[in-house]
């Protein structure tokens, strides 16, 4: 497995496929951590991402990426909802100076909005600090829109990787390692597969539309 | 009415449709998790009388060895507990416990330990998140399936907005309240509203509200196959 240097790696597989483990031991992690454990609730979020940074404008930015109010770092972990602990994992994970970034299953309990600022924050840290990036995800029309490199993980071994046009286009592929194939590539396939019109691989469905309407 | 629960107390009344699939849809942190937790803590029994309710929530967890033990004990279960597991490869309940190495095929394992309860009211509160979406969808239209011919009401709180298409019923909620609820065809309609609270339609609706500014849609379809036959009569 060949992490590509100062892009958005994402990581897929089925449940239990050995994503994370295969993650951990590639960038040689010894775990990844979990702010629901015990030892953090009767901390303030400002004493917990103390563990990664003690500079205050350091947090306070992590925190603004993630659109969470300042406020937060003097409340309690037990008072933040499933979705905002989300994103204060996202926060402990920023507010870290390391070149490479790994981020786990950064989706689940978001909703869309915080899932598209969270691809703005992926981007910023590729394009503005040249960090490199690991995502390890179920939601493959959410990755779809955002990864340059993407590995596929089957019982322990990566089975597929390349780009998203090369590991989500090969839609047989994808059955076989039980991978969801995203909509607008389902879309495209069975446009081809029923109508005999060849519509483009597009990942925005923006785009997609003007194809649409070019096409009927 | 006997086909809804009606719901409430010192909060908005909330109404869920008997033997249907009630979703709930809202930003995070508008207090969806808080209002399921209030009506099925101890005081459950007032809010759903006579019902068997379980709430599942995606933290939820119990001994692994205790779980397992019910899943091949319990011989009333077994052909629905080979039912779901064939759904992700696994032959033998036996075996069920070496595929279990993630949280998400921990949730799959909950999931069954609870359903195997026979639970009138289940609720399911992001209690399949960390399931890969391959299985998850498989997972969900199987319980679709069930809970209609077991005649039980499914409570599902997703951020998912594929998930929204296995509902009958879809509620908006916003600062802690009901914002909108209808069929899952009514709420659909909203794509304005959708837009402003930062939620997601499914794909397919996307596509529809997208499309139809353009006028080659009329009318919605809920999956890609019938958008496509709609595009290209």
């Amino acid at each position: 497995m060949e992490i590509k240097k100062k892009q958005i790696n994402v990581v897929l597989g089925p449940s239990g496929s050995g994503k994370k483990e295969l993650i951990l031991k590639e960038l040689k992690l010894e775990n990844y951590p979990d702010l629901y454990e015990e030892k953090y609730m009767d901390k303030t979020l400002d004493e917990v991402l103390s563990e990664k940074t003690k500079h205050k404008k350091k947090k306070e930015e992590a925190l603004q990426m993630i659109h969470l109010s300042l406020d937060a770092l003097t409340k309690k972990m037990t008072e933040f909802s499933l979705g905002e602990m989300k994103k204060i994992s996202i926060a402990y994970t920023l507010c870290g100076r390391e070149s490479t970034y790994v981020f786990l299953y950064p989706d689940v309990g978001l909703d869309a909005k915080s899932k598209n600022s969270l691809i703005k924050v992926f981007r910023l840290l590729k394009t503005r600090y040249h960090k490199t990036i690991v995502i390890v995800s179920t939601d493959t029309n959410w990755v779809h829109q955002f990864a340059d490199f993407v590995f596929v993980v089957y019982n322990r071994n990566v089975v597929l990787e390349g780009s998203t046009y090369d590991v989500f286009c090969n839609t047989r592929n994808c059955k076989k390692y039980q991978i969801e194939i995203p909509k607008i590539i389902e879309f495209e396939k069975m446009v081809l597969k029923k109508k005999r019109k060849k519509i483009g691989y597009r990942n925005d469905i923006k785009d997609l539309i003007k194809d649409i309407y070019r096409h009927i | 009415m006997k086909d809804e629960f009606v719901i409430s107390g010192n909060f908005d009344t909330v109404t869920f449709s008997k033997f249907k699939w009630n979703a709930f849809l809202g930003p995070i942190g508008c207090g969806k998790t808080t209002f399921l937790k209030k009506i099925t803590s101890s005081m459950s029994f007032d809010f759903f009388p006579q019902e068997k309710v379980i709430y599942l929530s995606d933290k939820e967890s119990y001994p692994q060895d205790k779980m397992m033990e019910r899943l091949l004990m319990d011989l009333d279960h077994q052909d629905m507990v080979k039912e779901v597991l064939s759904l992700f490869g696994v032959k033998e309940i036996s075996s069920f416990l070496d595929h279990i190495h993630s949280r998400g095929m921990e949730q799959v394992l909950v999931f069954l330990y609870r359903y195997m309860e026979d639970p009138t009211v289940f609720i399911l509160d992001e209690a399949l998140s960390m399931v890969d979406h391959f299985h998850k969808h498989a997972l969900l239209e199987w319980l679709k399936k069930d809970a209609k011919k077991k005649k039980r009401t499914i409570i599902y709180v997703s951020l998912d907005p594929e998930d929204l298409m296995y509902a009958d019923i879809v509620m908006l909620w916003y600062q802690n309240k009901v914002f909108l609820t209808g069929t899952r065809k009514k709420v659909l309609k909203e794509d304005e509203l959708f837009r402003r609270l930062g939620l997601e339609m499914p794909f397919v609706m996307e596509l529809y509200h997208k499309l139809k500014y353009y006028e080659v849609v009329d009318h919605p379809v809920d999956t890609i196959e019938k958008m496509v036959d709609e595009l290209w009569k």
